[in-house]
């Protein structure tokens, strides 16, 4: 019913052109999302919020996208990093003053981790929350902090002078607390995204949120939420491209045929619906994982990965559907395309999180999903899946042998280890969310993914010999404009 | 072959470097994940530190029950007793 209802409101309000035009989501937006009970649709029902497990939420969030990028950026960090650390660990006093503001969106969460020198490398924050009498001081400059001119509170990710990290609530009038200017930015442009500095910013003691020096396994927690919606998110991306792409070659002609009547074009928007799927697919599997409470770290890198590299692989196809007409904005979806390329850095970069994804199989003793002993409607394409788990076992088993924990130098090796995993964990999830209706869809995703799998994995073999001849051209090219530099640097200085 | 207090501050200076902590921070009993924080990630790029530093071969499969600071030292100094062993029976 929430979504039928989040269609509706999203049809007459959200003009995405409109949007990105005023560069600022308008404030009879954010009402309308209020009142919708959006901002609480995730939030304890005992604090005025709708109770929704994550997996609802991410259906809502998913819509929205569907409608406007920049409008489900801020209803799904507002959902997840701005408020999953305040329900997860506030003290009663606290989320029983600050939940029921942001369910009615009277004030709007923001989650402040990244800086200048610490993006995807968390460890490497330099603000600091000291812990004095019974309050807390922060001071330092946090970056890219969406969400960051409209909040009313921020959830900060700081250095402890005792040891560790800790997650601390800090509302936006706190004195000391400044904010920059918006940034100019390639996409989501409605998306408020600025620099939040502390200058000796003072917060009660009790907007700790858990202990002192374990904020950064919270900051993890809540990053896994917040992956998910996000991923969620391109799954709306990719259903508006897939809308657009359809749209364009069941109107448009070439050589005296409709282009959608090409077996290319069909190819092309086959393997639209079918990523599509798996996408859907895999943020179910996550956000049921993270509903249950089950561990789900790695399971939610790889969601985030593979939906964002897909929505923008979603947004490309449509683009190249539409010809040129593709590259001019009235068509809509250059701003697609625009929207989604930060997926695959904020959150987590991709790179690093398929380090992560790789570092974690290596590491970890689990084997990998077997689908065999299940249930599922596709035996074959499920017996194919667990084929190739046995090929990512071995992968990694002669991987463990050949390096031992030198593997961690050879990024090129991981990151192909990781790919293959992430495709892997898809197919999986296409498989289990397998229905007899889509039979047809389901086997071209598994069997695309169990491509991209093997194509990684066959990959591995050549990687050492690619990463010492990549090392030896781009060191010559450093060579050189440092070289060059110098030079500049001494013609200025004569 | 190092002594088992130079083993501890060595390992106990490559945690630190790789978490950007205080060495004061880091005891017998800090869980790695839990208390410091250091991901997969982290954990392979220490056992990989630890290799280099001390010049042994650390293999994956036998750290993966590493918990604490003092599980790792433990793994370590076993990986060392190993390898001289190893190198021992050779000669």
């Amino acid at each position: 019913m929430l979504l039928g209802e989040v269609r509706r409101f999203s049809r007459r309000h959200l003009d995405a052109a409109a949007i990105e035009r005023a560069g600022r989501v308008p404030e009879d937006v954010v009402r309308g999302l209020a009142d919708l009970g959006l901002f609480g649709m995730a939030l304890p029902v005992e604090h005025g919020g709708a109770g929704l497990t994550l997996r609802d939420a991410c259906a809502v969030i998913a819509e929205l996208a569907t409608w406007d990028r920049s409008v489900a950026t801020m209803v799904g960090l507002h959902t997840g990093l701005g408020t999953r650390g305040i329900v997860a660990h506030g003290v009663a006093d606290v989320t029983a003053s600050v939940l029921p503001r942001l369910a009615t969106g009277e004030w709007i969460g923001a989650f402040a981790a990244t800086e200048a020198s610490a993006g995807s490398d968390l460890m490497a924050v330099r603000t600091t929350a000291r812990l004095e009498g019974d309050t807390i001081a922060l001071d330092g400059e946090k970056s890219y902090v969406t969400n960051g001119r409209i909040a009313g509170c921020y959830t900060v990710l700081a250095r402890t002078g005792a040891r560790g990290h800790a997650l601390v609530l800090v509302p936006k009038d706190t004195p000391g607390l400044g904010i920059g200017a918006e940034e100019n930015k390639l996409g989501i442009r409605a998306s408020s995204t600025v620099t939040v500095s502390f200058a000796d910013v003072r917060v009660p003691a009790s907007h700790l949120l858990g202990s002192s020096d374990r904020g950064l396994e919270a900051a993890y927690a809540v990053l896994s939420w917040g992956r998910t919606l996000m991923a969620s998110g391109c799954v709306g991306t990719m259903r508006a491209a897939l809308d657009a792409s359809v749209a364009h070659v069941t109107s448009r002609r070439q050589f005296r045929r409709l282009l959608g009547d090409f077996s290319a074009v069909k190819t092309r928007v086959a393997d639209q619906v079918a990523m599509l799927f798996a996408t859907e697919a895999l943020v179910d599997s996550a956000a049921t994982a993270l509903d249950r409470g089950d561990p789900a770290e790695a399971l939610t890198m790889a969601v985030k990965v593979f939906a964002s590299e897909r929505a923008f692989e979603a947004c490309d196809g449509a683009i190249q559907l539409h010809g040129a007409l593709g590259v001019l904005e009235d068509a809509g979806v250059a701003r697609l395309l625009r929207d989604c390329r930060v997926t695959r850095i904020f959150e987590g970069a991709n790179d690093v999180l398929l380090l992560r994804i790789a570092a974690a199989r290596l590491t970890g003793r689990a084997r990998t999903t077997r689908l065999r002993a299940r249930y599922v409607s596709l035996p074959d394409l499920a017996e194919e899946c667990d084929s190739l788990a046995e090929h990512l076992d071995a992968a990694a088993d002669a991987l463990r042998a050949a390096y031992g924990a030198a593997i961690v130098g050879k990024q090129g090796v991981l990151i192909h280890l990781g790919r293959a995993e992430v495709a892997h964990l898809a197919a999986v999830a296409a498989v289990v969310h397998a229905t007899k209706e889509d039979d047809d869809t389901v086997t071209l995703a598994v069997r695309r993914l169990l491509r991209d799998a093997t194509g990684e994995l066959d990959a591995l073999a050549d990687t050492t010999d690619v990463e010492r001849v990549s090392a030896r051209v781009a060191d010559r090219l450093y060579a050189a404009a440092e070289a060059d530099a110098d030079g500049a640097g001494q013609r200025r200085a004569s | 072959m190092l002594a088992e207090n130079e083993v501890r501050s060595r390992m106990q200076k490559l945690v630190a470097e790789i978490l950007e902590i205080d060495v004061s921070h880091i005891h017998a009993e800090s869980r790695l994940r839990e208390d410091l924080g250091m991901d997969s990630l982290g954990s392979l790029e220490l056992l990989s530190s630890i290799s280099e530093e001390l010049g042994i071969h650390l293999d994956i499969d036998d750290a993966m029950g590493i918990v604490t600071f003092h599980d790792a030292c433990v793994f370590v100094e076993r990986s060392m007793k190993g390898g001289e062993a190893a190198s021992g029976a050779r000669a």
